[in-house]
């Protein structure tokens, strides 16, 4: 079972609180325009079914729904536009073929139907032919042992082939040792969703995915590398960020005797909730923000890459001087 | 007019870089800090209340952003009204409460997102923060005394917290063992790095337990830290830290030295240590009473 984080569930409750008032009022509103008197009332059918279509792209991305569309999934204006385009459209067909003579409203219908659809084509022809090239690519230099995916990263962002794993990012195909993996999550806010996977030297790359697929993602990385963490919590990041020596050293420990990680401490939920960052963000603090996270990255990064050895010998008072390190 | 230069002036020996403190400066960036987001309402409330425009987001922008100017004002204008700890404890005739800890916990910062290098994806906010540790220190032990701490060696402005002397490479360890001959209580954060270890060492072999307060890393948000620490100071300590202990980020220990965990960062946890320094008779020397 996919666990979500108490965040998660929060959001979930959230949606259904704003999205039930739309709903229930666009649905009286279309049933009050369809049995108003003798006649049908068309300008509250349609305002009842704007008012339930701004909704729906939003519940669609949300609960997963169409799994169809997973190469249009990761662009939520794509839906955005399809979905309403699509409602609209159909709106303006239905008054104009009610209504004799109304080509301009027919025309609009129509246009309205076919663009959305059409840029959603030509959204997932662009996704597929990328995906083609890079399983060409993994076909032609991926080595260590046979493709066992069928379809290589139609779902999945990676293939596991051999001793690496085999990655698209920013439409080229890169790969490392598994032997290098040390911590997988998911990554969540409500337009999207991106699996990040950690190495030993503090980089990570993140692959988009559909939330419906992130659990068999992580599945497939702890049959590859049971030694790796998996999941997000609090205790994780905290010993990440400042005991990573220690937390290198057990993962280390766990790959080597081919035991699965998996320590009391390290338990949390498969995925996180995440803010994206926004220009908006980085205008409010002047861009403070970002810079004081660059510079302590920077840090942990050379702190980390510096290889000091722990437990060195404790100098005596005697020893004072230059051979002590300095505290304070 | 003599064609032969002036001699050289000799090298400055054991120059000890000072930060920039203006207390003048401090004080006019404090108060200054009220004129941003003043400024920014006036002109959101010229704007729609006097000349009847609509409320525009720029509006609501410029005030979020002199908001922040102003958090920048009070923190920098705290930074400058720091004082020398050795101002510090002339001034007050109260033993001092001495912080020693490896000057890395200076510099730490919490991010609520793993740090590192991302590649590829959306980028995050990943909620970077000041440690508040020192400051929760500092403002739960001024009942004891001055809390002071020797300061890391280049910073351009002073950490807020502990009032800060600096000190030369060569000197640093006889000006740590001169604050503990006279410190009422003595903050320690262990770590593994060698100066820390002999601040530790120091301690444990000069100091009454009941004076020490032991800073570790919280045992349930950094099990592995806490392990760490707890097996370097195992040599210095009679009795051991627990191995099992859940929340803790802090011990007091008693004339046995056997530890009593504490949540520091927690309002008031720090209530039972200053009672019990406050128990004690005066510090005569820093000896084991």
């Amino acid at each position: 079972m996919f666990k979500t984080s108490r965040t998660g569930r929060r959001l979930r409750i959230l949606w259904i609180v704003l999205l039930t008032p739309p709903w229930l009022v666009g649905s009286l509103m279309i049933a009050g325009g369809l049995f108003e008197g003798d006649d049908t009332n068309v300008e509250m059918m349609i305002a009842g079914a704007i008012l339930i279509g701004a909704t729906l792209p939003w519940l669609a991305i949300r609960v997963g729904l169409p799994r169809l569309w997973r190469d249009m999934h990761h662009s939520p204006l794509t839906i955005g536009l399809a979905i309403p385009g699509v409602l609209f459209g159909s709106l303006f067909l239905f008054m104009g073929l009610l209504e004799e003579d109304e080509p301009v409203i027919v025309g609009i219908g129509l246009f309205l139907v076919a663009a959305p659809l059409g840029w959603c084509l030509f959204r997932a022809g662009q996704r597929w032919r990328r995906r083609q090239r890079m399983v060409h690519d993994l076909r032609t230099y991926a080595v260590g042992g046979p493709i066992v995916d069928t379809d290589p990263f139609a779902v999945i962002p990676f293939v596991v082939v051999g001793p690496r794993i085999y990655y698209p990012l920013n439409n080229v195909l890169l790969y490392q040792d598994i032997d290098q993996l040390v911590w997988a999550y998911g990554e969540q806010t409500i337009y999207w969703y991106q699996l990040a996977i950690w190495n030993r030297d503090a980089h990570a790359v993140i692959l988009p995915i559909h939330v419906l697929d992130a659990p068999e993602a992580l599945n497939r990385l702890r049959a590859v590398a049971p030694w790796i963490a998996t999941g997000f919590s609090r205790t994780l990041v905290q010993t990440w960020n400042i005991d990573h020596a220690e937390f290198l050293a057990l993962i280390e420990q766990h790959r080597t005797s081919g035991q699965p990680f998996a320590p009391t401490w390290a338990a949390g939920s498969d995925t996180v909730n995440v803010v994206p960052r926004s220009r908006q963000s980085s205008q409010i603090d002047f861009g403070s923000a970002s810079r004081r996270e660059q510079r302590e990255i920077e840090r942990v990064l050379t702190l980390w890459s510096s290889n000091q050895p722990r437990g060195v010998s404790l100098p005596g008072p005697q020893e004072q001087g230059a051979s002590v390190e300095r505290a304070g | 007019m003599s064609d032969e230069l002036p001699p050289a002036a000799p090298p400055p020996t054991n120059v000890v870089h000072q930060p920039f403190r203006s207390r003048p400066l401090g004080l006019l960036l404090l108060v200054g800090a009220a004129v941003p987001p003043l400024a920014a309402l006036a002109q959101a409330w010229f704007s729609i209340f006097y000349l009847g425009d609509d409320p525009r987001p720029v509006d609501l922008l410029l005030i979020a952003l002199a908001v922040t100017l102003s958090f920048w004002m009070v923190k920098r204008g705290r930074k400058l009204r720091t004082r020398d700890a050795a101002e510090v404890l002339a001034a007050d005739s109260r033993p001092p409460v001495v912080y020693l800890r490896p000057f890395r916990a200076d510099e730490r910062l919490q991010s609520g997102m793993p740090l590192g290098l991302r590649h590829g994806g959306r980028a995050i906010e990943s909620l970077i923060s000041s440690d508040p540790t020192e400051e929760t220190l500092a403002r739960g032990l001024r009942e004891i005394g001055p809390f002071v701490a020797i300061g890391a060696p280049g910073e351009k402005f002073a950490t807020l917290g502990a009032a800060r002397m600096y000190v030369g490479d060569e000197e640093w360890q006889a000006k740590v063992d001169e604050l503990l001959i006279r410190a009422a209580a003595v903050v320690l954060q262990p770590e593994t790095s060698a100066g820390t270890r002999w601040e530790v060492m120091r301690v444990a072999s000069a100091i009454d337990p009941r004076r020490v307060l032991l800073i570790v890393p919280n045992s349930a948000d950094r099990p592995l830290g806490y392990a760490r620490i707890r097996a370097a100071i195992a040599a210095d300590f009679p009795v051991p830290l627990p191995s099992d202990c859940t929340e803790a980020d802090g011990f007091m220990f008693d004339a046995n030295a056997r530890p009593s965990p504490l949540n520091v960062l927690r309002r008031g946890a720090l209530a039972p240590f200053v009672a019990q320094v406050q128990s004690l008779e005066p510090n005569r020397g820093g000896v084991r009473v």
